[in-house]
């Protein structure tokens, strides 16, 4: 028995050390899925601005989904900050949030009003992004093309075995990339469009951000991506443009949620009031992350892709959000384009 | 001869026991134990009450069955009768308390009964009950050593308490922390997404074309991930097998001179974290990487993308996995005993055919070994296909997605977990059946005096060929890696910069000392403290389970081998899955601390030290174990002074493989990092992910550091094993890997 | 007398085979008692139950008259040489020969100054800290034999203590063995499978045969009066032969063989055909066929072994070895001979 002993001699330290005490404005536990910078800088300044001790966990948005469910039981975090509203929303209809309708709505764009209320107010758009295309400007000057700006231009011959997309099994990007062709075409000429893009498809990658990588090393020529994406690469210094297609295209709406069962839930709902606020939105470009935010007060970063410019479609998301519709398009894109030879 | 009379240690357990029970908090306490706030509670207070207190003035009265059962065992402690008679009745009396703890623990959770049908048939309860604490943890161990002592003194376990203690320990935590939440998540592949238990659900999760479609042999589509999966593995297997082959003759059959550095590198991928290698190879052979580049410049080869997929998982994984092949098979050429070849060459046979007709059969058992390895590794590996894979699937990165992707279907990947789980065993049970568990390889103390015979010139050139331009790429693409944290842009800006190392381990001197301003210092800490924790244990534990594998003769031992060998086999988003499931609820509510991590560690990397412990023990001759015993010594006495010093090798074996998989394991331990305890493997990741290379890259090279000193600390302070004779070649990870 | 080991009615059982059958034997204190047999005769396994270092599955075992049958190994006073000498190979001599005291509690000084006193009495002061490795295998032997002899435990087991020795060193150590028995008044039971070995070092010799006792007393007893076909065939060698065999009385039968009748020492069922063992040192030749009483035959081998000759010898009776001590005029095979046999040398064995 002895080395049991020895072991838990060893462990009891840790597993019984404290969390510090908790101040007197108590605490909040924050599961953020932006960009690592980003968290930091919301935590530092909800903490500065309200005194609350804010306990961030930075993870992906399909991470923080399966943790949240996992956790359902006996949740631990009280509220999820940002990533794309996908997951957002299949947390609303697997009723893993909470409703909350917070003051500061009346004060955001439409977009964000009108998705609020699609999921009935269980979760709340913080920013947007924009799906179109990512392009490395080196390739195709050296190629000889003619940079994208349409949908129909990815099916010309000069882009075969130059684009690359994620697959809609893992990744929410191509999802919307889908919902977004079927919207702009209708479901049979999206998918019959699909089909015709495969020849020029070099890879459906597992994951959502790939491609834009891809395309910023010069592994691929052009990806179906979000722009504000091409931004943070550009800026890192690869070559990269961006372009959302003529026909128009969807977005994403970066969300916020209340967690269920919330153990802080009067500090949860302080920092989502908080983060609906121009003050704090106005972090994301501090943190160079180029969406547009949420807040029509909150000041637009120069370099973010401006909506104005582009050609946005009404995108549903109370239909195109649902996992009943999502299951659907997903097993038709596997028989029809998935399982295509290359 | 003077020894604690076995009824005294009864009477400890109890008291230990009825200690827990009456003057410590039975739940978990919000803000630690040690903070000490309980103590005004400790009667009044339902959070922070004892045991007694909540029988007695909180209405919990489902925890009063626990104290006679505590009590009588101490009476038990100062009754006469026989030890036979007692042991029977302690075992009765712990049985009985460890199934009510369970009981009570499980049926009744934060919200009252944790099934609706209790509450139907029983009513409301009228109590919840949050985790465990210090009190009821005392009370769970005080009835596993009272089940110990009654199992000794009935005889079992050749009446050694300590053997006893040992088996109990060992089951229990298996049982707990592996059986318990691995079983669990898996059977959700049972369960359809709203929870009902839905059977033939498997087989339609399991039955469609994207697992098992063979069309692209066909050309008419792609092949399923299971298929995709298989190939790989047995291409892997195949590939790092050949490999480790060719290093392991060069190494030990010829004149080369250069065997540590070919060591080194070897060494060298197995600490390496995760994606590192992938990102390297992305740039060396990448469509914008270097040998690309130069085709493209110098011949007007127009760059391709032929990495990507299954060569490029492929190459990425003989990089990975070939060191684990060689250090398996260096033990197995050694082995090979030279008498068997010098008897060969005197009855005839040239080098060739000595080396084909002797050597070659002699080693089948341990390249079947390393094979194996090679294909376990690679069924299971993640982070290679989801840096290389572009659209090859395979099964690990399938189950990934099926947790965080799109679907968030948990039932799908518990059964892809499933299917893994099979392969891995298949495998397993296959080689077993081909070659058994005989091992020729003939390592002794009688000293061999037979010299190696050199290889067949044909065979040395062909192993030359194949393992030294290997040796230099893996050398080529380390330089590249450790020049990617010193440069701006990894692969596109290659000024010279050390921003990056201060980015991640700046340290200032402020007015009260140092400041670690650096971005990584935190997570750099808390990753050296927990691998820190978690190799000794690993090792402690392994060792231990191999110690009573091999020396104990009892009921159930194969199925405590398999048990011991299940974490090893799934893949490791599966098991932090399975963890925030199971001990994110009470009665073991530890996620969100440090316990959950250091465990994870340790029952993930276990089977590395049971495996080494095992091949290890084998090779001790049982007789002395048994001068040990008549010589008075009990048998922790002779694990301590016989066993474990003729064991070095496998424990310093058990010691880093421990620390070095803590430090690089990412996919489990996803789930379980929180603010507080962030590690430096997901750190990396999440830096990846954001494409800030140069600072991922810095940090990797910094934990390279960090695991050389690691190893090299461990190995001074485990020391050699003194035998004093002839030393046998100790082929130290070659046991772990196997 | 008290017994230093007693076995009753003891069985060990592995699954379905059965190693030890119901065993009850008792050894006197101060005496070396040797279990003796072929390989796989459940002797070790008797002595491992000893040792406790396996469990008998039914009976009681005592040692010094106490019943230790459920205590461990660690818990009896007993200890044990073992074939392959299992000295700690990362241990030094003299830690090696401590080992055993300070498991039991004894003092660092202590224990080296009674571990120095036991190195001495196997004849090995001055090896101390040497390492195991380092020794001949008589010295590791030695070793051995002093880590056990330093507890001064109620019994001493040795199992098949000299086979790793050669020849010469083996009766060497045997009289060591034997003496240092003797001289310390120790209770020893030992484990071997040469009969020669066991004759030699023995007070008493049980002889065992598929986990049963076949015979059990001193070693002339054993060699001179075995009571069944294999004690005679096992203890030295003998010819087999079959002859009619007729009562006289308690202790005496007349033996036929070819035309010759001889009285021996022996009791047999009933009047008949039986086995007859004739020892082949018993056996004189004579070179001229002749005196009444004896076996005609011939001569069809013969061998030249230094210290006597080794002949075969066809008879009515049956082949017969013989060794004859006369190596000076050796006979040629085919040479005619009569043989007579001395009547001690014959012994009636059971149909």
């Amino acid at each position: 028995m002895r080395s049991w002993k020895a072991a838990i001699l060893a462990i009891a330290p840790i597993a019984l050390a404290t969390p510090e005490a908790a101040q007197a404005q108590g605490s909040l536990n924050v599961y953020c899925s932006v960009q690592a910078e980003w968290c930091t800088l919301i935590a530092n300044e909800f903490q500065k601005a309200t005194g609350v001790k804010v306990s961030i966990t930075q993870k992906g948005s399909g991470e923080t989904i399966a943790q949240i469910k996992a956790e359902a039981a006996n949740p631990k975090g009280d509220i999820w900050f940002g990533g794309t509203g996908d997951p957002h929303l299949a947390a609303a209809e697997e009723n893993l949030t909470d409703v909350y309708k917070s003051p500061n709505l009346p004060q955001l764009h439409a977009w964000a009003q009108k998705q609020a209320a699609d999921s009935g107010f269980r979760t709340t758009g913080i920013y947007a992004g924009a799906l179109g295309f990512g392009i490395n400007s080196e390739l195709v000057a050296k190629k000889k093309i003619t940079p994208p700006s349409c949908w129909a231009d990815l099916l010309k011959p000069d882009f075969k075995g130059e684009i690359q997309m994620a697959n809609p099994n893992s990744s929410g990007t191509a999802y919307v990339a889908i919902a977004t062709l079927v919207q702009v075409m209708g479901e049979d000429k999206g998918f019959d469009y699909l089909k015709k893009m495969h020849v020029n498809v070099n890879a459906y990658t597992r994951s959502g951000t790939a491609p834009m990588k891809a395309v910023a090393r010069g592994e691929t020529t052009v990806s179906i991506s979000f722009v504000h994406d091409g931004v943070t690469e550009a800026l890192a210094g690869f070559p990269v443009k961006t372009a959302t297609p003529c026909e128009g295209t969807g977005y994403e709406i970066g969300s916020i949620s209340l967690i269920k069962g919330a153990r802080n839930l009067e500090n949860a709902r302080k920092f989502y009031d908080w983060a609906l606020t121009p003050a704090a939105q106005r972090l994301g470009a501090q943190a160079k992350q180029f969406q547009v935010p949420s807040n029509k007060e909150t000041p637009v970063p120069p370099e973010a892709p401006k909506f104005a410019d582009m050609k946005l479609i009404d995108y549903d998301f109370a239909k195109y959000g649902k996992a009943s519709e999502r299951k659907r398009l997903i097993g038709r894109w596997d028989t029809e384009i998935g399982a295509l030879p290359k | 001869m003077s020894r604690a009379t076995p009824t005294r240690a009864v009477a400890a357990w109890a008291l230990i026991g009825l200690a827990g029970f009456v003057l410590l908090p039975w739940y978990a306490q919000q803000e630690g134990v040690l903070a000490f706030d309980w103590i005004g509670g400790l009667w009044s207070h339902a959070d922070s009450a004892s045991g007694l207190a909540l029988i007695a003035a909180h209405n919990r009265w489902w925890l009063a069955p626990l104290l006679p059962v505590l009590l009588a065992s101490l009476a038990v402690g100062f009754v006469g009768g026989t030890r036979r008679q007692r042991g029977t009745t302690l075992v009765w009396l712990a049985g009985i308390g460890l199934a009510i703890f369970w009981l009570q623990a499980l049926s009744i959770g934060l919200r009252g009964w944790n099934a609706e049908w209790l509450t139907l048939t029983l009513g409301e309860v009228g109590g919840r009950q949050v985790g465990i604490g210090i009190g009821a943890t005392l009370v769970l161990l005080s009835l596993l050593g009272l089940l110990s002592l009654g199992l000794a003194q009935r005889g079992a376990f050749g009446g050694d308490a300590f053997v006893a203690g040992a088996m109990v320990t060992v089951v229990a935590s298996i049982v707990l922390f592996t059986a318990w939440p691995v079983l669990r998540i898996l059977l959700q592949a049972f369960n359809s997404s709203d929870g009902t238990f839905a059977p033939a659900l498997l087989l339609d999760r399991l039955s469609t074309a994207k697992i098992w479609s063979l069309r692209c042999l066909t050309g008419d589509g792609r092949c399923g991930v299971a298929w995709n999966t298989l190939f790989l593995a047995l291409c892997c297997g195949a590939g790092t097998t050949m490999l480790g082959l060719a290093f392991a003759l060069i190494v030990t059959r010829t004149g080369f001179r250069m065997k540590r550095t070919l060591r080194v590198l070897t060494v060298l991928p197995i600490i390496t974290p995760p994606f590192v290698i992938g990102l390297g190879l992305i740039l060396v052979f990448g469509r914008s990487g270097v040998v690309n580049q130069a085709l493209d410049a110098w011949f007007g080869i127009a760059p391709t993308r032929w990495i990507y997929g299954f060569q490029g998982v492929f190459l990425a994984q003989l990089f990975a996995f070939t060191p684990v092949a060689f250090l398996v098979l260096i033990g197995v050429v050694e082995g090979v005993s030279p008498t068997l070849e010098e008897a060969s060459q005197t009855l005839r046979a040239d080098r060739w055919d000595t080396f084909r007709t002797v050597s070659l059969p002699l080693m089948k058992p341990g390249l079947a070994n390393a094979f194996l390895v090679g294909f376990i590794e690679s069924i299971a590996d993640f982070g290679n296909p989801i840096v290389l894979g572009g659209d090859y699937g395979v099964l690990s990165t399938e189950i990934y997605f099926a947790v965080v992707g799109a679907q968030l279907d948990y039932g799908r990947a518990a059964a892809l977990a499933l299917l893994l789980l099979a392969f891995a065993l298949g495998a397993f049970f296959l080689q077993r059946r081909l070659v058994g568990t005989r091992s020729y390889a003939t390592i002794s103390g009688k000293g061999d005096s037979g010299l190696p015979t050199p290889m067949p010139a044909g065979l040395r050139r062909l192993a030359q060929w194949i393992a030294l331009p290997w040796a230099g790429f893996t050398a080529l693409l380390y330089g590249f890696v450790l020049v990617g944290g010193f440069v701006k842009i990894w692969g596109r800006d290659h000024t010279p910069t050390l921003q990056h190392y201060a980015k991640a381990f700046a340290v200032e001197s402020g007015p009260n000392g140092l400041i670690w301003t650096g971005a990584a210092w935190g997570s750099f800490w808390t990753t050296v403290k927990l691998a820190a924790i978690a190799a000794p244990l690993t090792a402690l534990l392994g060792l231990l389970a191999a110690w009573l594998l091999v020396r104990q003769r009892f009921v159930g031992r194969s199925t405590l081998e398999f048990a011991t060998m299940l974490s090893f086999a799934v893949p490791g988003t599966v098991i932090g899955v399975a963890y925030v499931f199971t001990f994110n609820v009470p009665p073991l509510e530890i996620t969100g601390t440090a316990l959950i991590l250091v465990l994870c560690f340790v029952f993930r990397n276990m089977p590395v030290g049971v495996r080494a412990g095992m091949a290890s023990m084998s090779q001790i001759d049982r007789s002395l174990d048994e001068a040990s015993a008549t010589l008075r010594g009990r048998a922790w006495q002779t694990l301590a002074h016989v066993v474990l010093p003729l064991m070095r090798p496998a424990m310093v074996a058990a010691l880093v493989y421990g620390f070095v998989r803590a430090v690089t394991t990412v996919s489990a331990v996803v789930f379980l990092v929180t603010a507080e305890y962030e590690l430096a493997t997901t750190f990396i990741v999440l830096r990846v992910i954001n494409g800030d290379y140069g600072l991922a890259i810095a940090y990797s090279c910094a934990l390279i550091l960090l695991m050389l000193a690691a190893i090299l600390l461990i190995q001074l302070l485990v020391g050699q094993r003194r035998l004093g004779r002839r030393a046998a070649p100790a082929p130290i990870a070659a046991r772990a890997g196997a | 007398m008290s017994a230093g080991v007693e076995f009753r009615n003891v069985v060990k059982r592995y699954g379905a085979t059965t190693a030890v059958a119901g065993v009850s034997f008792a050894v006197a204190s101060g005496t070396l008692t040797t279990l003796l047999g072929p390989s796989g005769c459940g002797k070790t396994t008797v002595l491992r139950m000893i040792a406790g270092l396996e469990a008998a599955s039914e009976g009681a075992i005592l040692i010094d008259n106490e019943d230790v049958t459920a205590l461990s190994a660690t818990e009896r006073d007993v200890s044990m040489v073992f074939q392959s000498y299992a000295l700690f190979p990362h241990m030094s001599v003299l830690d090696n020969v401590c080992y055993g005291l300070r498991r039991s509690g004894v003092d660092k000084t202590t224990a080296a100054t009674s571990a120095q006193e036991a190195l001495q009495q196997v004849g090995l002061d001055g090896f101390a800290q040497r390492q195991p490795s380092e020794l001949s295998g008589g010295q590791q032997q030695r070793v051995a034999v002093a880590r056990a002899l330093v507890l001064r435990p109620s019994v001493m087991l040795f199992d098949e203590p000299l086979s790793n020795l050669d020849a010469r060193l083996r009766r060497q150590m045997r009289e060591e063995i034997r003496e240092l028995q003797q001289r310390l008044g120790l209770t020893v039971v030992y484990v071997t499978h040469d009969q020669q070995e066991a004759l030699a070092v023995s007070d008493r010799i049980i002889v065992m045969n598929r986990g049963r006792i076949e015979q059990d007393g001193a070693p002339r007893d054993l060699y001179e009066r075995p009571a069944t076909a294999f004690v005679a065939n096992f203890m030295g060698e003998s010819n087999r032969l079959r002859g009619a065999a007729r009562r006289l009385d308690e202790t005496r039968v007349a033996v036929t063989l070819g035309d010759s009748e001889i009285v021996v020492t022996g009791t047999i069922a009933a009047d008949g055909e039986t086995d007859i063992a004739v020892r082949p040192e018993t056996v004189t030749i004579d070179p001229a066929p002749g005196p009444a009483g004896s076996l005609p035959g011939r001569v069809v081998k013969a061998t030249y072994v230094g210290t006597h000759m080794e002949y075969t010898v066809e008879t009515a009776a049956g082949a017969l070895f013989a060794i004859c001590p006369r190596v000076d005029r050796p006979l040629a095979a085919g040479h005619a001979v009569a043989l007579s046999l001395a009547p001690r040398g014959i012994l009636v064995v059971g149909g």
